[in-house]
């Protein structure tokens, strides 16, 4: 079958992109495979273009381009496809909505997959008749503001599915949004098995790893390993990531280990590329986040044979984990109970080295091959519903955009009610 | 694409052992059975070191550098070279599988300590990191007091005699030199010393100073660089940071480590 992905930028780098490009790699070894990215910044892709696919793009952004697009003045005004409450907003234009339609409305291909709220709007209002329009989304539905669940609940009803990595937030969607014909199925996201051999468990190193933003609570890290290290000054921790553009929090944590005195035990290794290798360099991996729309960290240090100490934050980790077999599960926030999980896998070898085979075989289901298997089956059956069966012929796309305009016309006015009550209140 | 390809990517791995391997990914452009890989030291003015490429596998081209080879210290830039052909690849970092450099214990007797660390320069190539030091004071280590430091390591090649001082240096200022005495501690080859900061500090501070910490086992010994590099961190500058202290008047001290993972303090000026 040939499949169409549509990405914001797939010459950036983020977790969204790495995972589509992990799922049409897999997906490239059967099908004909294209990933159609709205930007283009650089010359070639931060990953390197998956093997088997067809990249592409709308927008040229590329300063030195024959074909920058940037000075077009279509460019300079705000998107109006593109829905306001995604958080990409800024960057999108008349220029992207005009590209993006043109692409969406002759696109040749048996299934269209969105990867980001915006872009799964498009695809439900502008796809042309014949392909399976799927939305994936990355993030959850808990984490958009109203504005955007609001134009997600209108919006979606055109599409033929909706994937979500967890199932908490695939039932979030089922209970919350009114979203009738929308298959909508939870899918994990692939991580492939590493390069380099597991790690043998016996190097007395705790190991983090994820951008340094507050959400990440490695705070609480730092905090917790003041009591391992009490316990057990052998041990130590390294904390990978760099610096978040949100906040310095490199400075926060720096303060907090001087405060703590934990200059010979934690370590702020700064990024490392690739992440796969250092893994193998501790027994144990950590993350003790408020939130985890997945949990990719995770699921990597599992695939490194490493036992996984995880707070019980919404949503990715309950799924991920199997507590007391294949890494710890422990209450959000509560750093006591971070040292004693750390501490009992310390303490006990032989429990640390069973729960990290346990976390190499039971990672094993987030093989991109079995992951992309499950998107397969799900396209498959899509297609083989036909359009009439999947229950929007033309005559409810036509109603559906009709009563989305007029919603779009209302929304604008309210909106624009809001924002002079915002103006009115911070003059 | 361009027609010829003018870099290669390289995984390289450790084993417990020493011995580095060099795994050449597989490329449009197969260098030829001649091909060699050649190590460039940085600043180095021609010091090369050529390793012979074998083929592990059709299309795959492995290099090992053996622990006693010998590769003098400093900075080596990675390429493959093609005899009688004037075409070099770049060699960029694939996976760098180092888990058996982390917390090296080599045995306290070891004669000459041997380091060597692949990682990726800032320009996105592979280097390699190499040290060798014999004898060799390896930090461990370091509190950090309200006046000054102390600090942990072990000697390798050399035993701490009667009479050991740990040495405070300024470069380019050979007549300020602050000594402190030296204590063996309980495991073989182990050391400590305190050094107080108001010493290093005497005279006005006006800009960054960084005094380097030597080792002088016995009087009369050759001093020992007191260095941190058993393990797989190439530059700890950034990594292995310790807190700061006011010393006089606004100006503070630091221990740190140099970009060539030297042990030092660092003085820093007030603010102007």
């Amino acid at each position: 079958m040939h499949i169409s992905f549509l990405l914001h930028n797939a010459y950036g780098i983020g977790g969204t992109i790495r995972t589509t490009f992990t799922l049409a790699r897999t997906l490239a070894e059967q099908h004909d495979v294209e990933i159609v990215s709205v930007f283009r910044h650089r010359e070639a892709p931060a990953f390197g273009t998956p093997d088997g696919v067809t990249l592409r793009h709308l927008v040229d952004t590329r300063k030195k381009s024959a074909t920058y697009d940037g000075d077009d003045a279509e460019h300079a005004r705000p998107a109006t496809v593109f829905p306001r409450g995604d958080s990409r907003h800024k960057q999108y234009s008349k220029l992207t909505d005009a590209r993006i339609a043109a692409h969406l409305q002759r696109l040749e291909a048996d299934v269209v997959v969105g990867t980001r709220p915006g872009l799964n709007v498009h695809i439900s209002r502008q796809t042309r008749r014949g392909p399976v329009r799927v939305g994936q989304e990355h993030l959850t539905l808990d984490n958009h503001g109203y504005r955007l669940r609001r134009e997600i609940a209108h919006r979606y009803t055109l599409l033929d599915a909706l994937t979500t990595v967890t199932r908490a937030d695939a039932e979030d969607y089922r209970s919350r949004m009114k979203l009738p014909g929308v298959r909508i199925e939870a899918i994990p996201n692939a991580v492939p098995e590493p390069a380099c051999p597991p790690a043998g468990g016996d190097l007395k190193w705790v190991v983090a790893a994820g951008r340094l933003h507050r959400v990440k609570r490695y705070d609480l890290l730092v905090r917790a390993f003041a009591q391992v290290a009490a316990v057990r000054p052998d041990w130590r921790l390294r904390i990978y990531g760099g610096a978040d553009a949100s906040g310095d929090e490199k400075t926060t944590l720096r303060a907090l280990i001087d405060q703590l005195d934990l200059h010979n035990h934690v370590f702020l290794m700064g990024s490392a590329t690739p992440l796969e290798a250092e893994w193998p360099k501790g027994s144990i991996a950590a993350v003790t986040s408020d939130r985890e729309s997945f949990g990719m960290t995770i699921v990597e240090a599992m695939r490194g044979g490493l036992p996984v100490v995880a707070t019980d934050c919404p949503h990715g980790p309950v799924e991920i984990i199997e507590d007391g077999t294949d890494g710890r599960l422990v209450p959000k926030g509560d750093t006591d109970a971070i040292a004693a999980a750390l501490l009992q896998l310390i303490e006990d070898d032989g429990l640390r080295h069973r729960m990290g085979r346990a976390a190499l075989s039971a990672s094993e289901r987030f093989d991109p091959a079995r992951i992309a298997e499950r998107h397969e089956r799900l396209y498959t059956e899509l297609i083989a519903q036909g359009a009439r069966r999947r229950g929007h012929g033309p005559v409810r796309t036509a109603l559906h955009r009709t009563r989305g305009t007029v919603l779009d016309g209302a929304y604008a006015l309210r909106y624009k009610a809001a924002d002079v009550l915002r103006k009115g209140k911070s003059a | 694409m361009t027609a010829t390809a003018t870099t290669v990517r390289a995984d390289c791995a450790a084993d417990p052992a020493g011995a580095l391997t060099f795994d050449l990914a597989p490329a449009a452009t197969v260098p030829g059975p001649e091909a060699v890989l050649l190590l460039r030291r940085r600043g180095g003015a021609g010091t090369t070191v050529r390793l012979p490429l074998t083929s592990t596998a059709p299309g795959r081209l492995r290099a090992v550098l053996p622990p006693s080879a010998d590769v003098p210290e400093g900075r080596w830039d990675a390429y493959v070279e093609e005899p009688g052909s004037d075409h070099t690849l770049t060699v960029l970092p694939g996976l760098r599988d180092l888990r058996a450099l982390v917390d090296r214990t080599p045995d306290t007797g070891t004669a000459t300590i041997r380091s060597r660390v692949p990682y990726p320069t800032l320009d996105g190539r592979l280097a390699l990191r190499c040290w060798v030091r014999a004898p060799h004071a390896e930090a461990g280590a370091i509190r950090v007091g309200p006046s000054g430091m102390s600090a942990e390591g072990e000697l390798y090649g050399v035993e701490v005699g009667e009479g050991a001082v740990v040495e405070a240096r300024l470069p380019g200022e050979p007549a300020r030199v602050h000594r402190v005495p030296l204590t063996a501690s309980g495991q073989p080859g182990g050391f400590a010393f305190t050094l107080p900061y108001a010493p290093l500090a005497e005279g006005p501070v006006t800009e960054e100073r960084l005094w380097r910490l030597w080792v002088i086992p016995s009087p009369g010994a050759k001093a020992v660089r007191i260095s941190r590099i058993l393990d797989d961190v190439w530059s700890r500058e950034h990594t292995f940071v310790y807190p700061g202290r006011p010393v006089a008047d606004g100006v503070r001290a630091t221990p740190c480590y140099s970009a060539a993972n030297d042990l030092c303090v660092r003085l820093t000026p007030p603010a102007a």
